[in-house]
């Protein structure tokens, strides 16, 4: 995403003690088609520009001497998330080489011995270029190659090594740094785990088999069969777990051996939807999935909807098939499905796909990438991740205006701001049509927003275009409900059973209906085949606010009625958490003696976390009735899905404070993530040198300054530069 | 009376052939056999034959090579099928080489039939249907302009085949078997256009072995004008993949 090289509109710094290099070295980087460039003559003058204006491309020498020195600019820019984006090249002289891996600890992204000639300079700066565009615009490979370059002039291999090891950690699957971390291994005496490396790099891409196999000769100076070698395997994908899915067992084992050869520690394989099922049920979330669209018992597009309504969403999931139908691919891209792979295939097809899977999931790149792992951070609530990528999402010119309106919208929801999500959802709609995700996103905020005729549409528009998506006919089956159509509700909620009567959502949603018509005796039993009440406690809960908030009061508390009638016998804590919404809902009604038999109820029981609460609202509505004062309530929060998606705490109890999303997309530190500045973060030495130890000694003086703009804006506007 | 689809099923397995041949022969089709390649190339050269249902794996001459050698004598005709077990042949190489559409060992009846009356449409009949499948379907263009309004340099690299064409996309590629709407700029074409509706067979996420990022999308529906033109382009270049694999590094 970076293309600080790649597009010549970046804002270049050249600094320079000297004019007349200063000048020198702008008319160089000038000459190759960096126009916007700036020019500094100390340390101290980089910081006080960081401290204004913004850059990209920074050149400098080391300013050993003075006032502030590179390593010192280094750690600044790492250390301010503003400045994240400036990529940083050194020019050293030739008894400075000392300090470079600090500097690439610090996050340089290249070096290059100093030169006062002006095509030298050229020349060495054409050459990063290339190495830029060889390394795909990842600004962690250009450094990588470049500090790698100094390490095996100084022989200092060890650290080579953990370098590699880093990297490919970061860039799973990678066959070139496989090879380097192969050579690397090789020149510190590992020779088995060496070998053993290279020999995987071939298996994975038979173009880096022969490269392997001369490397293997150079290095060990003899003639080796890396087939023939057999030893401890690298993981070479990160990958611990991986389930397989095919009724073909040939396929089945052909695909386990590949995955082996790569290092997959664990190969879990099926030859039928409902045995992949059981174990899937039983055990922790895989890394991987890989399965046929085409399977025996439980079929390929209701084991997916399950995984994923299982909770598991973390899992990749790749698709190996020969045919799927036209509205049949819908709900791929709904269920967050990461690449499909045409059958029959081959071996180095095969890898590609899964190693592009899995590197796309680290650090996407492509649109649909970056909209699952979105999607999947947000799911999670891992909020501040969700909204750097969201930046580089709405910054990537690339991408078109529609989806970004989508993206925004999407977090919109996030945030409990359905209004605003609505009408972004719309603006997208005008500007590109609807897709499904759009159409499941604008139905939900009308849905919040209490339009259910108009949320009904959405719905059936979405079933018509993907018909297997269950979650499609469950909104709709409620939709149906909330607009009076009982009978349209329970035939939908039918043909969703007709898809899959195991699936989560739909005993889910039977049962909220159940409760919603009244049958109170079908809800009771539905609720004995729930593995947790507390979501649909919640759903109820959140309805019948919405009920109160628009002065249904009466059916708000018939819904917490029918709630509890339809209860379980065994009610526990969840009868508790019905009794006391109920009694909070008689509180607000006005209706006193009937708010304080719910609320004595529920301190019968002293265990449950709402006695508390509970004791508190009574001894207010006593004071009240002694008094004659008026009852204070906490001022409720705004409602948003946060009781749907948490199942086990207790509901939001309407008393109950929380801190509200808004606005919390302005206040985020963004925090550095390895890769996002060169080796930042994955190249560590244990020691520093000294001269760089003394050289850091001093932390100098930076503020930004307020007048500034903020991150998110400054993305933008450089988008449109 | 029209005469009755006529298919050569190839397979050295005499238990599997004798199988599909009769499924084939009870759904009114005329059903030749070979045991191999050889045989296969014999019939083909010697009969009218409609479409070739081919094993991959045969002792002496495989269907690779028949398939190669059927391409030579004519780069369009018959239409190929390939019976496939688990990696004999990658999808995107097959459909390279002319063969359209692929049969699963172990066979089922249902697929065959459906594959079999799939691949006994003539083209010109095939890219005339419409479908409901397009609906929905994504928009592929040129990049035509950037977010500044500018006008970009030049349209996506297209290399067109006897079913489908390579078409090189960089970033936001579909998925595979979605359905996409093409509105190209083509200069292989009379009219310069390509309009129409396809399938992505495969997709090719990063540029590799000189070949750019891009997909195989096999043609559904082409609008009159592309349709026509794509016809006279097939019968002057006489390209011999179904989908082409991509052309120089774009």
């Amino acid at each position: 995403m970076n293309e600080m090289l790649a597009n010549r509109t970046s804002r270049t710094v050249v600094v320079s003690e000297a004019s007349s290099v200063r000048q020198m070295l702008s008319d160089a980087v000038r000459n190759l088609g960096f126009l916007d460039v700036t020019v500094l003559a100390s340390g101290q003058d980089v910081l006080r520009y960081f401290e204004v204006d913004d850059c990209d491309w920074l050149i400098l020498p080391l300013l050993a001497g003075g006032d502030v020195n590179a390593l010192q600019i280094l750690r600044t820019v790492s250390q301010n998330a503003r400045l994240h984006r400036v990529r940083t090249s050194l020019l050293y002289e030739v008894n400075e080489e000392a300090v470079l891996p600090a500097a690439f600890q610090l996050g340089l992204m290249s070096s290059h011995p100093r030169s006062y000639l002006r095509d030298d300079v050229i020349a060495e700066f054409k050459s990063l270029i290339e190495v830029f565009d060889a390394c795909g615009g990842k600004s962690t490979l250009v450094a990588a190659e470049y500090l790698r370059r100094h390490l095996f002039k100084a022989k200092q291999f060890e650290a080579d090594l953990s370098l590699e090891e880093s990297l490919l950690s970061l860039f799973p699957g990678s066959t070139n740094l496989l090879l380097k971390l192969g050579e690397a291994q090789l020149l510190t005496g590992k020779r088995k785990e060496g070998l053993q490396t290279l020999h995987q790099a071939g298996l994975i891409d038979d173009k880096a088999k022969e490269y392997a196999e001369k490397l293997a000769k150079r290095l060990l100076n003899t003639e080796i069969g890396l087939d023939e070698y057999d030893g401890v395997l690298q993981n070479v994908l990160g990958i611990e777990t991986c389930v397989l899915v095919d009724s073909d067992s040939s396929v089945l084992n052909g695909i386990k051996d590949l995955l082996q050869s790569a290092g997959v520690p664990r190969v879990e394989t099926f030859d039928n939807g409902t045995s992949a099922w059981e174990w899937l049920s039983s055990h922790d979330e895989p890394d991987l999935i890989l399965q046929e669209w085409r399977i025996p018992g439980l079929s390929g597009p209701m084991l997916l909807q399950r995984v994923r309504q299982h909770g598991f969403c973390r899992t990749l999931v790749n698709i190996v098939s020969s045919v799927i139908k036209p509205n049949e691919v819908h709900l791929l891209r709904e269920m967050g499905v990461d690449d499909v792979i045409a059958k029959p295939f081959a071996r180095n097809e095969f890898f590609k796909s899964i190693i592009w899977t899995i590197q796309q999931n680290v650090s996407p790149t492509e649109r649909t990438s970056l909209e699952r792992k979105i999607g999947r951070l947000l799911r999670f609530g891992q909020i501040h991740e969700a909204e750097r990528l969201k930046s580089a999402f709405l910054a990537d010119n690339r991408i078109a205006t529609a989806p970004k309106r989508l993206m925004e919208a999407e977090f919109a929801f996030h945030y409990g701001r359905y209004r605003e999500a609505r009408d972004l959802g719309i603006e997208s709609l005008k500007l590109a049509g609807d897709t499904l995700r759009l159409l499941n996103l604008v139905g939900k905020c009308l849905i919040k927003l209490g339009d259910h005729a108009a949320a009904l549409k959405f719905f059936e528009k979405a079933h018509s275009l993907s018909p297997l998506n269950i979650e499609h006919l469950c909104n709709l089956a409620v939709c149906h409900f909330d607009t009076g159509n009982n009978k349209a509700a329970l035939d939908t909620i039918g043909k969703a059973k007709q898809l899959d009567v195991k699936n989560a959502l739909v005993g889910h949603t039977e049962c909220q209906l159940a409760i919603l018509t009244g049958e109170t005796k079908r809800a009771k039993e539905l609720m004995g085949q729930l593995p947790s009440l507390g979501k649909i406690v919640g759903y109820m809960n959140n309805r019948a606010v919405a009920l109160s908030r628009c002065g249904r009061y009466d059916d708000g508390i018939k819904l917490y009625m029918q709630t509890m009638e339809s209860l379980p016998g065994d009610w526990g804590d969840t009868h508790d958490i019905v009794a006391y919404n109920l009694g909070l809902a008689y509180t607000r009604y006005g209706d006193l003696p009937l708010a304080c038999g719910q609320l004595e109820a529920v301190l019968k029981r002293p265990s449950a976390p709402l006695v508390r609460r509970a004791q508190s609202l009574l001894a207010r509505i006593k004071n009240a009735e002694a008094t004659g004062a008026a009852i204070t309530l906490y001022e409720a929060p705004p409602l948003d899905d946060a009781a749907d998606r948490d199942t086990d705490s207790p509901v939001d109890a309407s008393e109950q404070e929380r801190a509200g999303g808004n606005g919390a997309s302005s206040t985020i530190s963004l925090e550095i993530q390895r890769g996002d500045l060169c080796l930042y973060g994955i190249f560590n030495l244990n020691k520093l040198d000294r001269d760089s130890a003394r050289m850091l000694e001093k932390i100098p003086h930076f503020v930004e300054r307020s007048a500034i703009e903020r991150p998110e804006n400054m993305t933008q506007i450089h988008a449109k530069r | 009376m029209e005469r009755k689809p006529r298919v050569l099923v190839v397979d050295d397995e005499v238990y599997l052939r004798e199988i599909i041949a009769l499924d084939l022969e009870r759904a009114g089709y005329t059903v030749l056999q070979a045991a191999n390649g050889h045989e296969g190339l014999a019939v083909v050269r010697n009969e009218a034959v409609d479409l070739v249902v081919s094993d991959v794996r045969m002792p002496s001459s495989d269907g690779i090579e028949l398939l190669g050698k059927i391409r030579s004598l004519d780069p369009g005709h018959p239409a190929f099928v390939f019976i496939t077990a688990y990696s004999d042949i990658s999808s995107n190489e097959a459909l390279h080489l002319g063969a359209e559409a692929f049969l699963r060992k172990p066979i089922e009846k249902d697929e065959l039939l459906e594959v079999v009356s799939q691949a006994l449409i003539p083209r010109e009949a095939r890219w005339s249907r419409t479908s409901t499948d397009y609906d929905e379907a994504r928009l592929i263009e040129d990049p035509s302009r950037d977010i500044l309004g500018q006008e970009r340099q030049g349209a996506r690299q297209i290399v067109l085949g006897q079913g489908g064409m390579f078409l090189a996309i960089k970033a936001d590629q579909p998925a595979c078997y979605e359905i996409v709407q093409i509105d190209l700029t083509c200069p292989a074409l009379k009219s310069g256009r390509l309009s129409g509706y396809g399938r992505v067979r495969w997709t090719r996420h990063e540029a590799s072995e000189g070949l750019p990022a891009g997909a195989g999308i096999e043609f559904m529906w082409l609008e009159d004008v592309s349709r026509r033109d794509l016809v006279e382009f097939l019968a002057e270049n006489k390209p011999t993949a179904y989908v082409p694999l991509g052309g120089e590094k774009a």
